[in-house]
This record gives C-alpha cells, structure tokens and sequence, in this order.
C-alpha cells in the first residue's frame, strides 16, 4: 500500500463553518458502495455541513501541504451507536474499497498493525500519515454501563486521527477503529497551549470493528 | 395533542417502540435499561456516552459538556404538549398518525423534526426519543404534558 491508494481510501472529515471547513477527524471507506466510517464522538451527533475532504495532492509520493486541489462529499449519518463510538457515514458516490472486516478477537499482544489518519488536524495540519505499531493489550472498556472490546496500540496519537482504520498487517484486514488516547481523568485536567499533557503517552485506544460488522448487516 | 395522544400512545405497548429500533440499537437500549436507575439515565447516556479512561481525538472535544438529554426532553415535550414553536410540525405529526403509519414512521419523523431544530442527526436522536415515548405510554401524555419537572418516572 501507499500513500497514493490510501488516499482514496482514508480522509479527512470536516464541518463547513461560516464558509470554512473545520477539520474534525479522520473517516474511511468501507466494502459497501458509498459507505464510511468514523469514531462517533467526531461528528457529535450531527451531519450539518458535514464533508469529506479529498486532496489530489500526491507529486512522486510527495503530499503537496500547499496544493489546494481539494475534493469535497457531502456525507449523511447512516448508523451511529455512541456507545462503541462508532458511525457510519454514507455519500452520493459508488466508491468502494475492497477489504475484509474482522474483529480484534482475531489478533493478540504483540501483533504489528498499521493505522491511517490525519495527526494534529485541530491545527490545521492535513497530512494523510501512516503509523506502524504492535498491540500492547486487549482490553474491554466501559462507556455507560456497556463494556466494550478495545485494543491498546504502543503508539502515540493525537487529535484528527479518531476515525482513522487500524489494519492487521498480515493480511491488511480491517480489525479496529482509532478513538483516542489513555487518560486517566478525561474531564477537568489542565491544557497547556490546548494540549492536554495526560494523553502525551504511547497508550492509544481503538475500538474493535466487531460492533461495525453488526451495523453494516443491518 | 388529542390526535397524538388517541393515535399514538393509547393503548400502546411501552416495548412497541423499541421495535421501531435496528436490532443493534435495540440491544443496546434494552441493555441501558435494565442497567439504569431510570429511563432518562438510560436516555442520557446514549445522547452523552464516552468511553472510560479515554480522551478523545477528534478535534472537537466536548467532552462531558454534552448536555443534551435536557435539551432534547424539552423539544419533545414543546412538539407533542401544544407549544405554539412546533404548531407546524405538530400539524404534520398529526397528519402522519391519522393515516394510521408504522411507529418507525412516527419516530422517525420527530426525530427529523426536532433534529432540524436542535441541530442533531435524525439517527442519533431516535433511541432517546424512543425512551421518552417509553416514558409517556407508562404515565399517559396528558400527565407527561403536565408534569412540572421530568422526574425519574420508571
């Protein structure tokens, strides 16, 4: 894979604001025609002006940070479940991209995944970039009273990469979905120049495309 | 609010409008439910959910600032209580029961209304609106319409 069919594959999301678009995170296409996913808390609920963002801007491998050959997609919530933080997004397109959606039952501690997303979007950053890292746990996480599959990936992330796929490098199957960062108290912390310093770790959390695959069928 | 309140919520099955769910967001409904102290808990955390320990990384974090439970209650109530701000959409929600359509219809169609207004997808709003109805098939509309504070009604 490079970085060039990646690019038709993974994107950034974005609100248009007062005639601007606001980065929100990353979103994917999946092996159903016109069919993306996100993290849920990316869009928060709503699909008012929410685009997908394309950018031709690939020059011998090179991602022109200048060029502005953007593309935009309208996008519509298909499915959400805020629970498993995770949406379906669907666009007026009949793009699809090939690929197997399993599960992070499938995987263990210690396996290489790759994960795809937009680092540092919330300052403005559009860089389409590729981490390669290993499982450092399995573990169920609890949001409300439901408890959840989740990996644990030895990397560091930051804002704009929720949303972003996480593949197994074995087969380049599709098992989880970047949702953010370890934080022990996720509320009322401190910010220093809007970074919050509890999340500046290699402790990042994706959730398993397990929930996905239930949406998807229905 | 007769019209609705004839059509809608008389004799009505509080567990008929977990039906109108994908089977995905009904699992998770009925499992909020049974693991809530009430039904508006259990309507709160799908609207407000986050995941323990994590922060997220989208780059719009609002975190626990999501109060929307509150907010959605409130429209529901100004629709189906004789608000003069939904007098329209209450037209068109009573045009809609009187022919006698599928509560999926009735559910998604206030969810689109009160969506449009509070700015919140349809799809994200109708598992909690489905909870409220819930609430209202226990009680009865005219004494939802009437209560002063949503109190814990399970």
């Amino acid at each position: 894979m490079n970085i060039s069919s990646i690019g038709e594959m993974v994107f950034l999301l974005g609100r248009v604001e007062n005639g601007i678009v606001k980065p929100l995170g990353t979103c994917f296409l999946l092996n159903k025609p016109g069919h993306f996913a996100t993290a849920a808390h990316v869009i928060n609920g709503s699909d008012e002006n929410l685009i997908l963002v394309g950018r031709n801007n690939v020059v011998d491998g090179y991602q022109d940070v200048i060029e502005k050959n953007i593309r935009f997609l309208s996008l519509k919530i298909k499915k959400i479940d805020p629970l498993r933080d995770i949406c379906i997004l669907i666009g007026n397109t009949d793009a699809v991209f090939p690929m197997s959606v399993l599960n992070t039952d499938i995987i263990g501690p210690g396996e290489k995944v790759t994960i795809f997303g937009f680092p540092h979007a919330d300052q403005g950053r559009v860089v389409l970039t590729q981490q390669t890292t290993e499982i450092g746990a399995k573990v169920l996480l609890k949001s409300g009273f439901i408890k959840s599959k989740h990996i644990v990936l030895n990397i560091q992330a930051r804002p704009g990469q929720s949303g972003g796929p996480i593949f197994r490098n074995s087969d380049f199957s599709l098992i989880g979905i970047l949702i953010g960062a370890y934080a022990p108290k996720v509320s009322g912390g401190i910010r220093m120049g809007g970074i919050d310093p509890q999340t500046l770790h290699q402790t990042t959390h994706a959730i398993s495309t397990e929930y996905l695959e239930g949406m998807l069928r229905e | 609010m007769s019209d609705l309140s004839k059509l809608v919520f008389i004799d009505s099955d509080e567990h008929e409008w977990l039906d109108t769910l994908d089977n995905y967001e009904k699992e998770i409904v009925i499992e909020l439910l049974e693991a809530s102290s009430s039904y508006q808990e259990a309507a709160s955390i799908w609207l407000e959910a986050s995941t323990d320990t994590t922060s997220p990384f989208g780059t719009d974090n609002v975190g626990g600032q999501k109060k929307y439970f509150d907010r959605l209650q409130d429209h529901v109530r100004k629709l189906l209580c004789g608000d003069a701000a939904y007098e329209n959409e209450r037209k068109e929600v009573n045009e809609l029961v009187k022919r006698n359509v599928p509560k999926e219809s009735v559910i998604s169609t206030i969810s689109a209304l009160i969506g449009a207004k509070i700015g919140l997808a349809a799809t994200f709003l109708a598992p909690a609106i489905v909870i409220i109805f819930m609430i209202i098939s226990k009680v009865s509309l005219n004494a939802w319409c009437e209560m002063k504070t949503f109190q814990d009604v399970n």
